[in-house]
């Protein structure tokens, strides 16, 4: 497998107005204090090590969007290029059942050709 | 400027796809509609008030008006007994009025097509095409009908606008 090397601090929205977007529709999931800190929790949780029960995948498409989801905490991120967060919100539990799980979430992220 | 396949709004910054969230609606592409379909999105939306989603509205933004110039089709008909202020909606052939949800009816109803029934005399009050019912904007009792069922949509309770 690969070794891939994230820095945590290195991985912002595209812009201000996607920061500032994303943040009124999920900040308060994560208890954000405002758009910076929410996009600081982005950050950390795309740049976070892996561990068991976070699950990792790319789209084959386009800018090979990384998609992980924590399976503890539900959280989920998408970042492309690398080094650009598309977003950062908490699945709900009824989306995880549906996809069977976790993993079976992200991977239908990752599925998504759009 | 891209348009928002829920609402309709033409001014979104970036495309309906890749997790970009639409200002008005505040749909989530990629998100939300991995499990709803459009359709369905626009419903809650509408059923939720139709609000701006992000920020301070542009000036003069209506949402009625927004879904009345993207000729959405028929909007569900669920039988609510009332209605909030906002617009009444028909597609062009006459399908059924659209609800608000709600518990009282407040403010002007602009009506694009449609027709209001007088409860009192039975007679419709006015069938409207493609004008908004300016009647006075008073309606005083009456239904709105439903065209296709003959059911009344809702209780327009005496109100004067």
């Amino acid at each position: 497998m690969p070794m891939m090397l994230y820095i945590v601090g290195t991985v912002p929205f595209l812009n201000a107005w996607q920061r500032s977007l994303h943040f009124a529709k999920h900040g308060h999931e994560f208890g954000a204090k405002n758009e910076f800190d929410y996009e600081a929790m982005a950050e950390a949780f795309m740049g976070a090590a892996m561990h068991p029960n976070m699950h990792e995948c790319y789209r084959s498409t386009g800018t090979r969007d990384r998609c992980r989801i924590d399976a503890n905490t539900r959280h989920f991120g998408v970042a492309f290029n690398v080094l650009t967060v598309r977003t950062y919100y908490t699945v709900t539990a009824a989306k995880i059942i549906r996809h069977r799980g976790a993993d079976g979430y992200v991977q239908a992220q990752c599925a998504m050709t759009r | 400027m891209y348009t928002c396949p829920v609402c309709f709004y033409t001014g979104m910054q970036d495309p309906p796809r890749d997790y970009n969230i639409c200002e008005c609606c505040g749909t989530e592409f990629g998100n939300d509609d991995d499990v709803h379909t459009h359709e369905v999105l626009r419903v809650q939306w509408i059923d939720t008030g139709a609000k701006w989603f992000f920020r301070s509205a542009p000036v003069g933004w209506n949402p009625w008006t927004q879904l009345f110039m993207a000729n959405v089709g028929a909007l569900r008909y669920e039988g609510i007994s009332t209605l909030y202020g906002g617009a009444v909606f028909e597609t062009a052939k006459a399908s059924p009025a659209a609800t608000v949800a709600g518990s009282t009816y407040y403010g002007v109803v602009t009506m694009y097509g449609g027709n209001v029934l007088d409860a009192g005399t039975g007679t419709y009050a006015a069938i409207v095409t493609g004008q908004p019912y300016g009647a006075a904007s008073t309606i005083y009792g009456g239904y709105v009908i439903d065209p296709t069922t003959n059911h009344a949509a809702q209780d327009v309770l005496a109100h004067a606008a």
